[in-house]
This record gives structure tokens, C-alpha cells and sequence, in this order.
């Protein structure tokens, strides 16, 4: 299964040419993670808040590609993305690992995902430069090889 | 000289971050800064926030997933797009459950572009590692025990903001050993998810 999560509203995504049978993951009413650990410790891999967003840990556990198209925000994505990724911890364990030096969660899935990462939006240098690193860094965390990391000056230039 | 500190933790029990907040606000105090503690704990922004006698920002916030919390992200936003009456001093304060300090360097990178944006300066900020930890020593006071560098960095940086200074960001993290912090986190695990019925390896459940 190929996932997009995308910032975009749904009548927007129709010029992107995203294959029909990508599972969209858009702006809707989503609450955000309130830090409670529930997707650790009361409902393991899936989040405690059920507003039809709970499932993100399995979807990327069931999935062999995900593309996110974001707009960039400072350097990171933009609130709805990175709602989806705070609401996307259960995919990990709670349980640590040493890698390079530094802690991490150990993965809950003996799998990776590929990922792309399309921003757009006006940026600087700087801040893709940060944008780059964090996707870097969540690879690390969320068990992901990435595959395309680009920018586009607006949404209306996101090329596929 | 009055600043403003943004506890921007989505928990509603007490936190790192909270528990930072305080012992930042008693430091800054200590230096004749009036402060104001406002949480932001939902992706609305706090009102009154452009009060013109303020002079310096704080926001302290917990990393998820190696930046900003989102509700963080969408506050940022509305105060870019409403502005305040002139520019104020930034400064951040970021705590991880990792161990390591430096992992929350991404998230002031994040909060320094900001101020590129919103015309704010941005002046420095901290990031604590074991932040996990934190919440649990919240008696023992800044510059004691496994708090004794993370205290007196917390000090050191509450004197540049009340003399309006700039400082490079600075990495700490508790003093305790990486082993004993990470087999007490994964201990706490356990005894948690047993007190929600489950078994120990539920915490690796697959869906």
C-alpha cells in the first residue's frame, strides 16, 4: 500500500496525479496529540483519540511508500502534517535503542517504508536546510529510507 | 523589565516543561524580571499576547517528534500573521525524553527561522535532555544532584535574558548515567502498561 499524507484540501489533490488506489491522508477535524502515551501503554499502536486519525501507526506499518507533501513551515512541516506525524508514535516502541551515539526508540514493525517529502511554499536556505535534517531525523526515528526530499515555490508547482 | 513565558506542553498534569517554567520564572524574578506564565496548550493562540511592555519571550516546549509540537506549530503561525506592536527578544527552551540534549537542536533551529519570519530576534535557547526524568525531580532544586549542570546552565541563561543579552544554544542533559536513565524509562513502561491491565509485551504489540 503507497500513503500520502497531504496538507492540501482534497479538491487540490486532484492535479497531483496521485495513483487512485493511494490511501490520502487529509485535513479533516484532527485533534492534536495531547502527550498522553496512550498509543504506548493503553492501546499499543494506535492513538487513544479517536477522531478518525488513530490508525496512522498501522497505515505506516502496512505501507511500502509514503509520500508527504507539506508546505514548509520555518523549516518543519507544516501543523497538519506534523499533527499526523505527533498522532504517529504508536508505529514506534516505547523501548530505546543506542544508534550513532544517541537514543532512539526501537522500532515496533521489523520493517521500513520508503518516504518522499515534497514542501512547498516560499523557503529560504536556511530553512531547507533544517527541513532536510528533520526528515533525516524522523527517518531515524520512524525506521524510514528517504527517497526524494524537493521544494517547490508553491503547491501550485508540486511535480510527482 | 517583564517577560513573557509560553509554557507550551499539551499535558494537563504537571510537566517537564511545566516544572521548567517554574524554576526559570523564580530565576528570572531572583534578577527584578516580572514575569507572566502563559500555557498554550491547544492550537489556538493565548490572547493579550501583544502587550507592548514586554521585552522577551520564552517559549519552552516539549520535542515530538524531533520539532515542534504541532499545536506549537499553529500558534507560531497566528502570532506571525497578527504581529505584535514591536519586536521582542526570543528565546527557547526544548526537553526531550531522549537522553541526549542535543537532539532538540532541530526544534530552535525551527524556533529561530521563526523569528526570521515574525521580525522577532532570536537570542538563544536550551535544549535538556532526560527531560523524562524531569517531572519526577521536580523537589530537587536547579544546580542539585542529577540537576547540577542542567541547573546552572538554566541560570546562566535566565542572567543573558534579564540583561538582554544573546547566547549561542546550549545542549545539557541530567546527570545520570545513559544506562541507568534508559533502564528506568523502559522499567516505568512496563509497570504502566501492567497498571492498564496489559501484559509487558503488549508493549510491543503489532497491528
Amino acid at each position: 500500500m503507497d500513503l500520502c499524507i497531504c496538507d492540501l484540501p482534497r479538491e487540490k489533490t486532484g492535479t497531483l496525479n496521485i495513483p487512485t488506489d493511494t490511501k490520502m491522508i487529509v485535513p479533516g477535524r484532527i485533534h492534536h496529540c495531547i502527550g498522553c502515551f496512550g498509543c504506548w501503554i493503553k492501546t499499543p499502536g494506535e492513538c487513544v483519540i479517536h477522531d478518525g486519525y488513530e490508525d496512522m501507526g498501522k497505515l505506516f506499518a502496512h505501507a511500502e511508500r509514503v509520500t508527504v507533501i507539506s508546505e514548509c513551515c520555518y523549516g518543519g512541516y507544516s501543523p497538519f502534517v506534523k499533527n499526523v506525524f505527533d498522532r504517529s508514535i504508536g508505529y514506534i516502541s516505547p523501548n530505546f535503542r543506542i544508534v550513532n551515539g544517541e537514543m532512539h526508540h526501537r522500532c515496533r514493525y521489523a520493517r521500513r517504508f520508503r518516504m518522499r517529502v515534497l514542501f512547498y511554499g516560499d523557503t529560504t536556505e536556511d530553512e531547507r536546510e533544517t527541513a532536510r535534517a528533520v526528515v533525516k531525523a524522523n527517518g531515524v526515528n520512524f525506521y524510514f529510507d528517504i527517497e526524494d526530499i524537493r521544494f517547490a515555490a508553491d503547491s501550485g508547482e508540486i511535480a510527482l | 523589565m517583564k517577560a513573557v513565558i509560553f509554557n507550551a506542553t499539551p499535558k494537563t498534569r504537571e510537566s517537564a516543561s511545566s516544572v521548567i517554567a517554574r524554576e526559570l520564572a523564580d530565576m528570572l524574578n531572583g534578577y527584578g524580571v516580572v514575569t507572566d506564565t502563559v500555557t498554550v496548550r491547544t492550537p489556538e493562540m493565548p490572547p493579550d499576547i501583544a502587550d507592548t511592555a514586554t521585552e522577551a519571550w520564552i517559549f519552552i516546549f516539549p520535542l515530538y517528534a524531533d520539532a515542534l509540537p504541532s499545536h506549537l506549530v499553529s500558534v507560531l503561525r497566528q502570532m506571525e500573521k497578527t504581529g505584535t506592536a514591536k519586536p521582542v527578544r526570543v528565546y527557547g527552551i526544548v526537553n526531550c525524553g531522549f537522553y541526549e540534549g542535543r537532539q532538540n537542536r532541530l526544534a530552535l533551529d525551527i524556533l529561530k527561522h521563526w523569528c526570521g519570519r515574525a521580525g522577532h530576534s532570536y537570542c538563544g535557547g536550551i535544549g535538556i535532555g532526560s527531560g523524562g526524568m524531569y517531572q519526577d525531580i521536580r523537589d530537587v532544586p536547579p544546580g542539585k544532584g542529577p540537576k547540577k549542570t542542567a541547573g546552572k546552565v538554566l541560570a546562566g541563561f535566565a542572567e543573558t535574558i534579564a540583561r538582554g543579552k544573546e547566547t549561542e544554544n546550549i545542549f545539557t542533559q541530567m546527570d545520570f548515567p545513559r544506562f541507568l536513565y534508559k533502564l528506568m524509562a523502559e522499567t516505568g513502561w512496563k509497570i504502566q502498561i501492567r497498571r492498564n491491565g496489559l501484559k509487558i509485551k503488549d508493549l510491543n504489540r503489532r497491528l
